[in-house]
């Protein structure tokens, strides 16, 4: 594009009727999500006015400019690439499908965004239009949330057990504590025919057994502690869990460069679950496939929910192209403290198995069709009954 | 008889522990076995009641509400309390049996006393069996 025209001018067809040209410029001005134009060349055409408040760009900035500058990380020095592979091939990598990426604003800050792309062929030529919806804006408030209660819900299982112990010991060491004095002082003064003495050793054993009863319901409230701790799950849509859980795991800057790729099988549509275990499963599971690929050249995930032969259940996996599992490894992945990080504490997948399991399902590892590993694990189906 | 008469001075202990059955059942127990027992359930009330002669042992609690029983030791030890101390503690690690002895306690003894008894250990410590 040699010129930069001020408004979008329909190209490369002769379609110049004024109320065509009027028609387009007002779902511009008032389509609610950020709306960017470009032609096969990544140029873009017009840039609505949502997307001018989004991107921090006017129109008049942009119009003319290569679209990936509203891109970062690899997608902003590959995206030539991703066209030509489009145009040579076909193959319909974002088009049509939607994905989570992040963006970057004329300040250079990055944000995470909910990108669907439209095709139009005119003629010869192809016009691309990306509604952009802004994850950062219209989510903030929602994914802090529930990056705070996966939070919550990771630390809480972190510690649990530590501090479950902790406290049982504690509490419990004082009524066995007390007891054992008790019955201790009983055998030395059980001998005694002093009727003072004797009212003493009465004394000690009945309050011995008081003691032994507290030990006991102690003991009962931690079972009924732990009862409570069973999973509250309710029909939920698989799909915008999955593309928050990947938001998240995305907010952090070095790892939103990993393309990670969701394919929903179609009948796939609701499971049963409690979202937020959920997704702490699957940001578990992004993370450490992000792990496994530091620093490796064309590093992608790739998620797909199908339903497998098992009736009544929904498959997920997450796979990577990273190394994949060594067998010494693969026999232990699954147990508390077993890591091959250097700082991390063995827990991720462990917590993954205890949230799969008390929601019904299995999870395991496998090798992935990428060459590296795939995380699978099955919900229940929401058959609507 | 396992109640000796009291002739002379019973020996004089005083428990320091914030579970009011702990201390109960320590009266009774180092009661019968010829010990006057003072139990107080933290570390301001025996150092409030503590007299000039203090006490011939201290027995205190590792985890106490306020300080924890090694400071509370420093602190007797300051007012010149140098009598013999045992350390009573419950879920803590390996690591406070070498805090116990840099503390100045004689002897540690691990909730709920299964393996050794507090009484056996008093025993030992001031000369009674």
């Amino acid at each position: 594009m040699s010129e930069t025209p001020k408004t979008f001018q329909l190209p490369l067809n002769q379609l110049d009727a004024p109320a065509h040209q009027l028609h387009f410029e007002s779902i511009l001005d008032s389509v609610p999500d950020a709306m960017v134009v470009t032609d096969e060349s990544g140029t873009i055409l017009a840039f609505s006015r949502a997307a001018e408040k989004l991107f921090g760009y006017t129109a008049a900035d942009m119009i003319g400019q290569p679209v990936n500058r509203l891109m970062a990380g690899r997608d902003r020095a590959n995206h030539g690439s991703y066209i030509d592979n489009y145009m040579r091939t076909g193959e319909r990598q974002i088009i049509g499908k939607g994905r989570v990426v992040i963006a970057a604003r004329a300040d250079g800050s990055l944000f995470p965004i909910d990108l669907k792309i439209g095709e139009a062929k005119i003629g010869e030529h192809c016009l691309f239009t990306a509604f952009i919806r802004d994850l950062t804006e219209q989510q903030r408030s929602e994914l802090r949330m529930q990056e705070m209660q996966s939070e919550l819900v990771h630390f809480s299982r972190l510690s649990a057990v530590g501090t479950m112990a902790s406290a049982l010991a504690h509490e419990l060491n004082q009524p066995l504590t007390a007891v054992a004095n008790y019955l201790e002082a009983s055998r030395d003064l059980l001998d005694s025919p002093d009727p003072e003495t004797r009212e003493i050793l009465r004394g000690a054993l009945s309050e011995a057994a008081t003691q032994a009863v507290r030990a006991g319901e102690i003991v009962r409230k931690l079972r009924s502690y732990v009862s409570r701790g069973e999973v509250d799950t309710r029909p939920v849509s698989l799909r915008p869990l999955l593309l928050d859980a990947v938001a998240l795991t995305k907010t952090s800057r070095d790892r939103a460069d990993i393309p990670v790729i969701i394919t929903l099988a179609d009948p796939v549509d609701k499971v049963l679950a409690d979202p937020i275990q959920v997704q702490q499963v699957v940001i578990n599971l992004i993370r450490n496939a992000m792990d496994a690929m530091a620093g490796r050249e064309n590093a992608r995930i790739e998620i797909r929910a199908l339903l497998p032969e098992e009736r009544g259940f929904v498959e997920i996996s997450v796979c990577d192209n990273g190394p994949g599992l060594s067998p010494e490894i693969k026999e232990t992945i699954f147990k508390p403290f077993a890591t091959t990080k250097a700082q991390g504490m063995g827990l991720g997948l462990s917590i993954c198995q205890t949230i799969v399991e008390a929601h019904g399902g299995t999870i395991r590892a496998v090798p992935a069709p990428l060459g590296g590993t795939c995380f699978q694990f099955t919900l229940r189906q929401d058959t609507g009954k | 008889m396992a109640l000796p008469l009291p002739v002379t001075h019973n020996p004089r202990i005083a428990v320091v522990d914030d579970s009011e059955a702990v201390r109960r059942s320590l009266m009774v127990l180092l009661g019968s076995r010829g010990y006057d027992v003072d139990a107080y359930p933290g570390g301001p009330e025996l150092l409030a009641a503590v007299g000039p002669a203090g006490y011939d042992c201290f027995v205190i609690d590792l985890k106490l509400d306020r300080a924890d029983g090694t400071q509370l030791l420093s602190a007797l030890r300051k007012l010149g309390f140098n009598q013999p101390a045992v350390l009573m503690s419950g879920w803590e690690v390996d690591s406070l049996e070498r805090l116990a002895k840099q503390t100045g306690f004689a002897a540690h003894v691990r909730k709920p006393m299964m393996e050794i008894s507090l009484a056996d250990v008093l025993g030992r410590l001031l000369g009674k069996g």
